[in-house]
């Protein structure tokens, strides 16, 4: 009896968190993917994988990092199960400071840009300049050094400068 | 240029199309049920690896293809730890019933340290034996690395925690085996008492 209102008890919490954290990770999921369908699934695989651990993790680990950090995982599998079928290219031209996209559309190229870097740094862009954790939690988030995360964010964005131009490392 | 690209990600994000999220949470704890008994399975497979290699050793002897009952549903500890004794003593029969020369005890994983002390200091003082050796479980699994070492796939089944912590002793005389069995079955702390008759 006992067991059985610990179990509902937890299931209640589980719920909660599947409330407040559904809308931000599938946010997440979709500037990793761009495809809001994916990101759906990619957060549903997200939170049925906590749950599966969540008599260990509900109590003990910062969740938020922990699920940021699942959620990673399942971008990278599905992006590694996706490439070796297919071959993805970003139309863009790769001719720097020749941005031929009016302002409006800025953040179309700017996703468009995200998808020709490579995804660990496309993750290191999104968690940092988009959830604007800290470096420290970035490099936590995807078990990397500190200055893995410093360094290939400085790349990305340097990247993401040249592709999209001039006009928006100034704005 | 990082607020900027903030409020570009926010544009990005605008065409986000209305999901009804009210039955994920429902969906999501079936989903990782799912996964959980898939985990599960994943352990109880490497249970089965252990007792498929203590047949192959003629320690056990079951089919291959089916865990006796009592082990299907336990840790690895125990099947994990006769596999060990089996490969590091070969020249010996185990399990020995009736009259054993050398002992091996494991202690519950649960165990508290109170009652680890009161079984080594019982079986210290205990006549019947001789050349008591206390293992703790990284230590049997260091042993178990070093003799499994030819089978890397039995080693992948099997972690630190797959190993139990131990006594190892000899008695004094064989006969005294069944006695000295019954003795300590029921102690507080002992999960399992195996005999082996080594020549």
């Amino acid at each position: 009896m006992r067991r059985r209102a610990a179990e509902a008890a937890r299931d209640e919490e589980f719920t909660a968190f599947v409330v407040a954290a559904t809308p931000r990770l599938r946010r997440t999921a979709y500037l990793m993917c761009r495809d809001w369908h994916l990101a759906q699934d990619l957060t549903q695989l997200t939170l049925a994988r906590m749950y599966a651990s969540w008599s260990r993790i509900w109590r003990t680990a910062d969740l938020e990092a922990y699920s940021r950090r699942v959620l990673m995982n399942a971008v990278f599998d599905q992006r590694k199960r996706r490439s070796s079928s297919e071959v993805v290219s970003a139309d863009l031209p790769d001719r720097p400071g020749h941005p031929a996209v009016p302002t409006a559309e800025l953040h179309v190229t700017l996703m468009r840009a995200l998808s020709t870097l490579p995804v660990r740094d496309q993750a290191i862009v999104v968690l940092r300049h988009w959830e604007d954790h800290s470096v420290e939690r970035v490099a936590e988030i995807l078990d990397v050094s500190v200055s893995v995360v410093k360094m290939q964010s400085m790349r990305a964005l340097a990247r993401l400068r040249d592709l999209l131009g001039e006009d928006f490392a100034r704005q | 240029m990082p607020e900027h690209l903030k409020h570009l990600f926010d544009r990005a994000l605008d065409d986000e199309p209305a999901f009804l999220d009210g039955e994920v949470a429902r969906q999501v704890m079936a989903q990782g049920r799912g996964i959980r008994r898939r985990r599960q399975l994943l352990v109880g497979g490497s249970a089965a690896a252990v007792v498929a290699v203590l047949a192959a050793l003629n320690f056990v002897s079951l089919p291959a293809d089916a865990p006796p009952p009592e082990w299907a549903g336990q840790p690895t500890q125990v099947p994990a730890a006769l596999a060990m004794i089996a490969k590091a003593e070969p020249q010996c029969t185990w399990p020995a019933p009736d009259a054993a020369t050398d002992v091996f005890i494991s202690v519950r994983h649960e165990a508290t340290e109170q009652q680890r002390d009161a079984l080594q200091e019982a079986l210290g003082a205990d006549p019947a034996v001789r050349g008591l050796i206390h293992e703790t479980r990284e230590e049997a699994y260091e042993r178990f690395k070093v003799l499994w070492r030819d089978s890397p796939d039995f080693l992948q089944s099997v972690d630190v925690a797959s190993m139990p912590e131990s006594f190892r002793l000899k008695l004094i005389r064989s006969s005294q085996y069944a006695e000295f069995a019954a003795t300590y079955a029921g102690r507080p702390g002992v999960e399992e008492i195996f005999g082996g008759d080594c020549p």
